[in-house]
This record gives structure tokens, sequence and C-alpha cells, in this order.
């Protein structure tokens, strides 16, 4: 997918495959930068019936380039079902090659979507409130997707308790991955099975919810695209997530006002006060940044035992101690709060 | 054994060239943020030569006696006892990187165990002073950090 040169020719393969009854030209062919994860690129097509459409691919990188992995297939089968359902706008998805023979690697191609990336309309000086509103609403309306429309393939967990410990175990099994101990991921672990939030339905969340994915759709609004995270599981995780994303991307749309923001949310969701609140989501947001961190620990772990080495991976040493660091800070913050909580729950039972 | 300059000081004079001769030279952004990168690279060196093995060994006797004194409160915590006979053998009898490490890891398993039989039994005074613990190998880890952040994102 990343060849430029090539792609044009190989994507007219792969159209005539999946359009036998018509032929199209691809006039263009970028790549889209920006994404850690996955190849991006965008196509522009000419029809033999003289319609054009831009494309955009999205496919997986070489092996010994993945950094995060994560199932085509699923993303495919999920965008599917969302376009079908239409509560959540999402690019129209139009193809999938699901064996690489044209394209090079499992590649969904979907309409490329007019409109600015949101992210890119926000500044610091402006009144972000009304940009803050509508990605609560949007996030609303992910986390309200009827279940039972998502792909049958979809994991479904079997309830809450056992849901968040499975993200607890995360943080041990990580662990138990590197090649030292560090008891600052132990003891956060054990931090978070002592300071369980309230319970919360579990809904569809996306997992990477952020202003740079969603693109601003004139007749459509909000487009989220990017759903390779995409879940069942707790709708906190979504907005810890992004508390803990904005904190290093602004402008935050959350932490100029995180009272209006969340008391909005409760009123698009009918959670209450006791589960959405600042610490439910400071607990959250604590288990959001693990699986970014789990990368870089394996990468560091690797390095340790000799299979492989770089600066970057050297570099990133330094992301470990920065992150144990605000693991703690954020602990202890919370501690308090959610005891109060937790003494508020047990008192009006 | 050439003492002086130091290693510390080797490290940030070889920083010093990279960001001085070397980076005015290069071509590209990416390579650039490259030369910063090894830049920071130089300076955790820097600081860990002269600080890594005098740090890890005053963590290490704080996290064995943690753990002993969480054993002795707790003779029934899960695993401890077995993780302090395995720093009991630990390689202690020098100073060679090798073997502060080693022993510093065995120590640093014995402390989560106990750390974490503290957290779940709801023990308050043992639960904070394991939260000293790691707030002092947190700071360590923070100057060995050498003002990092995240260039080249």
């Amino acid at each position: 997918m990343k060849d430029v040169k090539a792609m044009p020719a190989r994507l007219e393969g792969f159209l005539a495959a999946v359009e036998p009854g018509r032929r199209a030209q691809v006039t263009s062919y970028e790549l889209i930068t920006g994404g850690y994860s996955r190849v991006m690129a965008r196509a522009c097509v000419v029809w033999d019936d003289g319609t054009t459409e831009t494309l955009v691919l999205r496919g997986d990188p070489p092996p010994a380039e993945t950094l995060i992995d994560s199932d085509r297939d699923a993303e495919w089968r999920l965008l599917q079902a969302l376009h079908a359902t239409g509560g959540v706008a999402v690019p129209e998805p139009r193809w999938y090659e699901a064996n690489g023979t044209h394209l090079g690697t499992k590649c969904i191609v979907m309409e490329g979507c007019p409109g600015p990336q949101m992210h890119s309309t926000l500044t610091e000086s402006e009144d972000l409130r009304p940009a803050a509103d509508e990605f609560v609403d949007t996030l609303a309306t992910i986390h309200a997707v009827d279940l039972a429309s998502l792909p049958g393939e979809m994991p479904r967990p079997t309830d809450w308790a056992s849901y968040l410990d499975d993200k607890i175990r995360l943080w041990t099994d990580t662990e138990a991955g590197l090649p030292d101990c560090n008891p600052v991921l132990r003891y956060v672990a054990a931090w978070l099975r002592a300071n369980r939030p309230p319970e919360a339905p579990l809904v569809l969340v996306h997992g990477d919810p952020q202003p740079s994915n969603i693109v601003l759709d004139e007749r459509r609004g909000h487009v989220v695209v990017d759903w390779e995270f995409a879940r069942i599981g707790d709708p906190r995780e979504d907005l810890g997530y992004y508390l803990s994303y904005s904190q290093s991307v602004g402008p935050s749309l959350y932490s100029f006002d995180p009272e209006a923001f969340l008391a909005r949310y409760r009123r698009r969701t009918g959670l209450s006060a006791a589960q959405v609140n600042q610490a439910t989501v400071g607990y959250f947001s604590l288990i959001a940044t693990l699986s970014t961190m789990a990368t870089i620990m394996n990468g560091v772990a690797a390095m340790a035992g000799g299979a492989t080495g770089g600066t970057m991976v050297t570099y990133n040493i330094n992301a470990i101690g920065y992150m144990n660091s605000k693991w703690l800070e954020t602990s202890e913050a919370l501690t308090e709060p959610l005891a109060a909580l937790r003494r508020t729950a047990g008192a009006s039972q | 054994m050439i003492a002086r300059p130091t290693t510390e000081q080797i490290a940030r004079d070889c920083a010093r060239e990279l960001l001085d001769t070397v980076l005015p030279a290069v071509q590209g952004e990416a390579a650039a943020v490259g030369v910063r990168m090894l830049d920071n690279v130089l300076r955790n060196i820097a600081v860990r030569a002269a600080h890594e093995i005098a740090w890890m060994t005053e963590e290490t006797a704080a996290m064995e006696a943690y753990a002993r004194d969480l054993l002795t409160a707790m003779p029934q915590a899960a695993g401890v006892e077995e993780a302090l006979a395995a720093v009991d053998g630990a390689p202690r009898a020098g100073l060679h990187l090798d073997d502060v490490v080693e022993t510093y890891t065995r120590a640093g398993e014995a402390f989560a165990l106990a750390m974490e039989a503290a957290v779940e039994e709801g023990d308050v005074a043992l639960t904070r002073r394991a939260r000293e613990l790691l707030d002092l190998r947190s700071g360590h880890e923070v100057e060995a950090m050498a003002d990092w952040s995240p260039i080249g994102r």
C-alpha cells in the first residue's frame, strides 16, 4: 500500500474485480499521514461513465512495522453494521479485500469523507463549549448503539465485574512480560482492584475517541472514523481515554470545564452522577493509558532481550518513567474521591 | 582505571558535541529529530552512570526491609517468604552492574508481592509506606529522564 507508484494500477485491478461491470481509472493516490497504527491512503477515481469519487484505503502495515495489532476483519464487519444501523455516522464501507491479492494487505476501502477533521478546527483561543457539546453528543450517540445490531462475532463480556477484572489483569500481565519487576504497575493493579467505581452498563466503546477521528461533514455532522479499537465495554473508558489523550494533545474539550462536559454526558445517556464524575473518569483514564504504554514496554523488553534496538526504543524508556510518575500521582489524587463515592453508596443502601 | 573525566562528564560532552557540531550540519527534519533524541539518550546515560548503582542499592535495602516487615505482620502473605529467599541468594558481594541489577530485581519482586498483600488487606500504614517507596523509585526515574519530552511525535 505504501508504494504510491504501483498502487494506482493495483487499485484499478481491485476495482475491476469487485465491480466487473464497469472500469475505473485511478487519477491520484497519496498516503495519509498522522496515523500511527494503520496504513491509510486517499485515491481519486474516475469511472467509465464519467462519475468521480474519492476513496480512502485502510490496511495493515508490514509485520515488521506493526506497532499496535488490531483485526481488520472485525473492523470491516463493525463498519458495515454501524453504516446499516445509521445511529452513528461512519464513512460508507464500499469494499473489502480480505486476502491482499491486489492491494498487498487486508484492506478496507471506504468513501472519502469531505470535510475537515474536527481537531483541525479547534484552537485554544476560541470558545470551546460548542465543540465540547457536540463531542459529548457524539460520544453519547456511540454509547447508545443497540448492541444487538453489532456483529455476532464481536466479543460480549459476560458481566461488568469480570470485564473490569480483565482490564486490571492487563496491568499484571504486562508487568509479567517485562525483564525487570515494575512495582508501580503491580501497585496500580492492586489499587484499581481496591478502588472499583460504581458499575455502569456495558456499551459500544470507540476505543480511540478524539477530535482527530471525527470528520465534520456538512450533511451528516460528525462522521466517526478509525474503529479498530472498538469493543463492548464500559462507556467511561472512552471518557477516560479522551481525558488522558487531551492532556498531551490539546486543546482539551474536557479540561476547560469538566463538570459541564460530564453533566451534558449524563443528560445524554441517563447515567447517574455516582457513575459519571471526575473520579470515575479519572479511574478509567488509568485503565486507558496502559494499552499504549504496554506497546512501549514490550519494545523496551524486547531490547533488553536483544531482540530489537534503535534510538526510538531507547528514547521511549523515558516514557515508562514518565507514566509511572503520572500513574502514582493520579491514583493518589483519586483515592479519597472514590472512597467518598463508596461511602455515599453504602449510606444509601 | 582513568576515573576523571567521569562517565557522566564524557556522556554530557558527547551530548554537547552532538547538539553544537552535528545537529547544525544535519539536513532533514527526521534526521534532526533523531539527533535530538540521541542527545536525550546520552543525557539519560550520564545521569544513570552517575547514580544508578547508588539508587538501586538504596532502594534494594528499603524494599527488602519492607518485605521482611510485612512478612512479620502478615506471615500468610502469598509468595513473600519465597521471594525474600531469592533475595538472600542474590549476587550481593560486589558492585558490578549486572549483580546490582539482579539483586534489585529480586528485591523488587519481594516488595511488589508484599505491597500487593498490604493493599489487598487494606493495611493503611503499610500501604502508605509502600507508596513512599514507590515515590522514591519514581523520583529516581524522573531524575534519569533528563528533561525528556515527547519530541518527534
